[in-house]
C-alpha cells in the first residue's frame, strides 16, 4: 500500500480556515477575561518530567499522558495531559509568595487516548487557579469566573453542576472493613457512573453502605439541596461537614451567579482524582461532554516544596468552538496600477487601521476570493468600497 | 423534542419493550415488524431508536442519544472512556459471563489460550488473578474454539448452559453477573435532569424485584 503521508493519527485534528481564527478568538476572550479578574497569565512547559506531571493524580492520568524518555537525563518525560499540577508547581516552586496567588493559562495538551468518542486528543484547554486561599469564597469566585467566561464566549445558557468530593470520600473511609485498592477504585468508578446496583455489589450492608448507594439519586436543582440533610441523616461527622460545605458553596454561587441554571450531584466526582473539596462542572443543551472542570486540591504543592491550598477550572475550547465560528467580513482589493495604486495603498492603510480586512490582488489576472464579501472599486480617480453581487 | 431512548435490537428489545409499556412509552409501529430504525411513541413524548446493543454505549456517550438501554456485558467492554451514567438496573436480559472449558480438562497451559469476544472483560478478569493469557478474538460460536484446538478455554455469555453442555463445556469461574441498564448521557442527565428523572420514576415501580436499589 502506498504510505499515506497526508494522514494524521487517530484522533488528532488540524483547525482549517474560519474555525481556526474562531478558536483563537476564544483562546483571545477567555483569557482576556481572566486577566480583568487579575489572574496572571503563566505559560507552563509542554514537555516536563513524568513524575512532576503526575503528582497528586490518580491512574487515569497516567493512562492519558504521552511519554518518552529524555536522551540528555535518562528520565522519563511526559507530555501534559493537563496543565494543573504545571501551575501548582509553578505556585509552590518558582513563585514562592505566602500571599494568594491567580494564575492562568492557555494552550494545548495531549491525551494519549481519546477522551470520549469523537473527542480530539489534542484538545485546547484554558484555566484559572486560586493558590493560597482555604476559603469558600475562592471557589465561588472561581466559579464565577467561569460563568462569566462562558457567557463571554456565546454559551447562553450554562448548567452549573456543584459537588463535594469530601462527601464521598468521608463515606468510603467510614465502610467497615476497609476495601482493598481494586474495589476502592471499583467503587469509585461505580459511584462515578452513578450505578447503584454495582456500588451495593461491591459496598454489601450496613447503613453507611445504604447511603453510599443512595448517593447517585442525590441531586437537583440547587433550591433542594438541604434535602440532602436529610437522606444523610446519620452520616458521621466528616460527611455532615462536607455536606455542610456542599450548601454554603451553592449558596454563595447562587448569590454570585443569580441568574444561572444551578444544580448539584453529591456523586460529582471529578476527572483526575486530584480533587478533595468542592467541585464543580459546566454543560449545555445539545453538547455530550462537560465543557469546564474544576474544584478544590489542596495539598498538591506539597510534593514540590510548599503545601498550597488551591482551587481552579480548565475550559475546553475546542468544545466551544459550534457557538462562534462565523467568516470574518473581508474586502477585496483589486489589482491598480501607477497613480491609482498609490491611492489605493493609501486607502487600504486607513481601511486596516480603522480594523477593516483587507486582501490585496497579487496579479491583474486574480479574482476576488471566496472570503470577500465587499471590494474597492474606482471612479473618478477615488476608491470606495461596495458589496460583491 | 423529546427523549431519544437507544435500544439493543434483540432479546433485550423483546423484553424491554413491556417495561417501556408499562411506563406509557408505546412506539407508533411494532418495531418488530418493521425495518425502520427511528420510531416515535405514541404522545410525541419520546423518540426510539434502535441499534447494535454494542453501539448503544456509543451514541449515549457522544450525546446523538440521551438515554439507552443495553446489557452489562456491552458496558464493561466499552471502552470510549465513559460519558454516561448508569442509573438503572433494569432487571432483564439477566445471564453471566462465564469461563469455560472441556470437562476435565487441565487448564495449567502458560499463557492461557482464551477465546472470547469480549476482549476487553477477559483480559482486566485474567489480569485481575495473576493468570498470563493469550486473548483470541472471535466474533460467534465461541465454544469452537476448544473443539478445534484453536484455544484451551472460552469467555461467554451464559444464560441456561445448554449450548455449552452439548459441546462438550463446562462452566468455570462467574465473571460478572449481567443484566440490562439504563444508562443516560452525562449533559443529558444535567441539562434535562427533570425529564431524565422523570423516565427513571416511571420506569422504576415495574423493575422486576431486588433491581435497582433506592
Amino acid at each position: 500500500m502506498e504510505h499515506q503521508t497526508w494522514r494524521l493519527p487517530d484522533g488528532v485534528d488540524e483547525l482549517l480556515p474560519p474555525a481556526a481564527w474562531a478558536l483563537e478568538q476564544i483562546r483571545r476572550t477567555v483569557l482576556d477575561v481572566f486577566h480583568h479578574w487579575g489572574f496572571d497569565y503563566v505559560e507552563p512547559p509542554l514537555i516536563e518530567y513524568l513524575d512532576a506531571l503526575l503528582v497528586g493524580s490518580g491512574y487515569d492520568l497516567d493512562l492519558q499522558t504521552l511519554k518518552a524518555v529524555d536522551q540528555r537525563s535518562g528520565r522519563l518525560l511526559g507530555v501534559r495531559a493537563d496543565m494543573t499540577s504545571q501551575v501548582a508547581r509553578m505556585d509552590a516552586h518558582s513563585l514562592k509568595d505566602n500571599e494568594v496567588q491567580r494564575l492562568c493559562y492557555a494552550g494545548t495538551v495531549v491525551h494519549a487516548n481519546p477522551q470520549a468518542v469523537l473527542a480530539s486528543r489534542v484538545p485546547v484547554k484554558a484555566g484559572a487557579e486560586i493558590f493560597g486561599s482555604r476559603s469558600l469564597a475562592a471557589d465561588a469566585e472561581v466559579v464565577a469566573l467561569l460563568v462569566e467566561v462562558l457567557h463571554a464566549v456565546g454559551v447562553a445558557e450554562p448548567v452549573l453542576v456543584l459537588g463535594n468530593m469530601g462527601i464521598y470520600h468521608s463515606l468510603a473511609c467510614a465502610l467497615d472493613g476497609a476495601l482493598d485498592e481494586r474495589s476502592e477504585r471499583g467503587l469509585f468508578a461505580a459511584v462515578q457512573s452513578k450505578s447503584e446496583t454495582d456500588i451495593a455489589n461491591i459496598v454489601g450492608d450496613s447503613p453507611i453502605a445504604d447511603m453510599l448507594v443512595r448517593l447517585p439519586t442525590l441531586m437537583g436543582p440547587a433550591d433542594t439541596v438541604e434535602d440532602v440533610r436529610l437522606a444523610l441523616e446519620s452520616a458521621p461527622v466528616a460527611v455532615k461537614g462536607a455536606l455542610d460545605s456542599l450548601i454554603e458553596f451553592t449558596e454563595m454561587v447562587k448569590q454570585r451567579c443569580p441568574e444561572l441554571a444551578l444544580r448539584y450531584d453529591v456523586a460529582e466526582l471529578a476527572g483526575y482524582g486530584y480533587h478533595n473539596g468542592p467541585v464543580f462542572s459546566a454543560y449545555q443543551a445539545k453538547q455530550g461532554r462537560a465543557l469546564a472542570r474544576g474544584g478544590r486540591y489542596d495539598g498538591i504543592g506539597a510534593a514540590f516544596g510548599r503545601n498550597r491550598p488551591a482551587t481552579g477550572f480548565d475550559v475546553s475550547l475546542k468544545e466551544l468552538l459550534s457557538n462562534t465560528i462565523t467568516a470574518s467580513p473581508t474586502i477585496w482589493a483589486p489589482w491598480a496600477e501607477g497613480k491609482d495604486k498609490a491611492e489605493l495603498l493609501l486607502r487600504i492603510g486607513e481601511l486596516r487601521e480603522g480594523g477593516e480586512r483587507v486582501v490585496v490582488a497579487l496579479s491583474p489576472q486574480e479574482t476576488p476570493s471566496a472570503i470577500c464579501s465587499k471590494q474597492m472599486l474606482i471612479n473618478d480617480g477615488q476608491w470606495s468600497v461596495m458589496d460583491i453581487v | 423534542m423529546g427523549l431519544t431512548i437507544a435500544l439493543n435490537r434483540g432479546r433485550i428489545l423483546k423484553e424491554c419493550l413491556p417495561l417501556l409499556e408499562a411506563a406509557g412509552i408505546r412506539p407508533e409501529e411494532d418495531i418488530d415488524a418493521s425495518r425502520k430504525l427511528v420510531f416515535n411513541t405514541i404522545g410525541g413524548e419520546y423518540r426510539l431508536v434502535v441499534m447494535r446493543g454494542s453501539d448503544v454505549p456509543t451514541y449515549v456517550a457522544y450525546g446523538a442519544a440521551d438515554v439507552g438501554i443495553t446489557g452489562k456485558d456491552t458496558l464493561l467492554e466499552y471502552r470510549g472512556g465513559g460519558g454516561f451514567y448508569e442509573r438503572l438496573d433494569l432487571g432483564i436480559g439477566k445471564c453471566a459471563i462465564m469461563s469455560a472449558a472441556p470437562y476435565g480438562a487441565e487448564l495449567n497451559q502458560n499463557p492461557l489460550r482464551v477465546a472470547t469476544k469480549f476482549v476487553n472483560i477477559a483480559e482486566d478478569y485474567y489480569a485481575s488473578i495473576g493468570r498470563d493469557v493469550s486473548i483470541i478474538r472471535l466474533s460467534g460460536a465461541m465454544e469452537l474454539a476448544p473443539l478445534m484446538n484453536l484455544a484451551d478455554c472460552i469467555v461467554d455469555i451464559v444464560d441456561t448452559g445448554k449450548t455449552l453442555k452439548a459441546n462438550g463445556l463446562e462452566p468455570l469461574e462467574t465473571i460478572a453477573q449481567i443484566s440490562s441498564r439504563l444508562i443516560v448521557n452525562h449533559a443529558s442527565m444535567k441539562t434535562r435532569f427533570d425529564e431524565v428523572q422523570s423516565l427513571i420514576e416511571q420506569l422504576r415501580p415495574n423493575l422486576p424485584e431486588n433491581c435497582s436499589p433506592g
